[in-house]
């Protein structure tokens, strides 16, 4: 991880200077996980790819702040998580908008959107039907591996809040996958921060 | 009945407990039905997201990414240095529609049935100093990147006093305050975490995106009453920098 980041500061100093090749290594650093983190959570390719996108010139756009005292990837995830939650606001307020009768376009694209998330489709649905907070949660933690310190200072909420939502968010994924019948939850009568 | 502690099923689930700990955990586990079925709940989820493949961009998708956030920053012409973002956003219409509405309103309604915020004398507004956002320098910007709510970007001067005026941004926002809380989204979420912390979890919150020539905010607000604000805070949707000071009523 250190050394990550050490290359990725170094990377980070060659940009600033003009090297364009040090973008590059920047983009294919990071750009994989970028995108997994955006797919996962917007569950749409196209608005994935244009998450991806609006993070990286967002974070290259602001990167001469970015002084090296925490994880340049911690900054850039939290800037695509924050990209993709804006994201999906903008499609929610789009989406209630209705089209005209007949305006619609044909409904062709159903099978390419299920091929469009890479992830078991039970496994989709699942994940789909968590709160959002526990879903960001379960995927900075589970699905991308992240630190619950690193996936903390990404989501700005204590350690304590992601613990919580991480166990709260496997439960109702088991659940979901039909592995589990529901439990009592523990944590409701307990102040788990 | 025995309670058992989520944190460290959560971590037996996770293997990331020391052999000795897990083996001796597992033991206590399995005489309690509730923790045993939640062990198994959490390992469900966990096998299930570690073993789905990783998603990836094909080879276009990538050639694609990569152009396009090159042109956006006119890499051909070297590396642009950081500058103010001209990011790509939908038309944001609800407040120009609403001040429009207003407008109308305010010739045939008293404006003073309309503002509660206070009289004139009121809207020199009482702010942290204007002089401590321009004289933030490139450190403190990228403490307050990485900011967290326990100490948001602004936060240890929450509530400090000051006669400064208020930075223009907020002074264009405050100049209005009835209809900024009537163009409350109510389904904003986007740095509600940090506008708790900043601003008081507790509090009667209301939240807008603001559109400006150079992109959006997100605006939060303390309405106590639902007629006016208490305090104001104004953030970059994209990493939830506060950037004006806080604005707090007098």
């Amino acid at each position: 991880m250190t050394g990550r980041r050490d290359s990725d500061s170094a990377l980070i100093e060659r940009y600033l200077r003009g090297d364009v090749d040090a973008f590059n290594e920047l983009m294919r650093a990071h750009e994989d996980r970028v995108f997994a983190i955006c797919l996962r959570m917007l569950r749409d390719r196209e608005a994935a790819l244009d998450a991806t996108q609006e993070t990286f010139i967002t974070v290259f756009r602001k990167v001469d702040r970015f002084a090296g005292h925490s994880a340049f990837s911690t900054w850039l995830y939290r800037v695509a998580v924050n990209t993709c939650y804006d994201q999906a606001r903008r499609s929610r307020r789009t989406a209630t908008e209705p089209l005209a009768e007949g305006e619609g376009p044909p409904d062709h694209h159903t099978a390419a959107d299920l091929d469009s998330v890479e992830l078991r489709p039970d496994l989709e649905a699942a994940l789909a039907s968590l709160p959002p907070e526990f879903r960001t949660a379960v995927i900075l933690c589970d699905a991308e591996g992240l630190a619950l310190q690193t996936t903390a200072e990404i989501l700005g909420v204590p350690v304590g809040t992601v613990k919580s939502r991480v166990f709260r968010g496997r439960r109702l994924l088991a659940d979901a996958l039909g592995n589990l019948r529901p439990l009592p939850d523990p944590l409701r009568d307990e102040h788990h921060d | 009945m025995t309670r058992y502690n989520p944190d460290l099923i959560a971590a037996l689930a996770a293997g990331e407990l020391p052999p000795i700990q897990a083996a001796a955990l597992e033991r206590q586990i399995a005489a309690d039905p509730r923790a045993a079925a939640e062990l198994a709940a959490q390992r469900t989820a966990l096998r299930a997201l570690r073993d789905a493949p990783p998603p990836v961009l094909s080879a276009e998708e990538r050639t694609n990414l990569r152009q396009a956030v090159a042109a956006s920053l006119h890499l051909e012409e070297g590396p642009a240095a950081a500058s103010s973002p001209t990011r790509r956003r939908i038309p944001w219409r609800p407040l120009a529609v609403a001040a429009a509405a207003l407008t109308a309103l305010a010739v045939a309604v008293p404006l003073v049935t309309l503002l509660s915020v206070g009289d004139q004398g009121d809207s020199a507004l009482s702010t942290l100093a204007q002089d401590d956002l321009t004289a933030r320098g490139a450190e403190e910007d990228e403490s307050s990147l990485m900011a967290t709510p326990e100490q948001p970007p602004g936060a240890a001067t929450l509530g400090a006093e000051s006669d400064h005026a208020a930075g223009s941004a907020v002074a264009d926002l405050l100049s209005d305050p009835a209809l900024l809380i009537a163009s409350a989204d109510r389904t904003l979420t986007v740095c509600a975490t940090e506008a708790r912390s900043l601003l008081g979890g507790e509090s009667p919150l209301a939240a807008l995106m603001w559109q400006q020539k150079d992109g959006e905010s997100a605006v939060w607000f303390v309405t106590p009453d639902g007629s006016r604000i208490s305090h104001l805070a104004v953030f970059d949707p994209d990493d939830c920098r506060l950037l004006e000071p806080l604005y707090t009523s007098p």
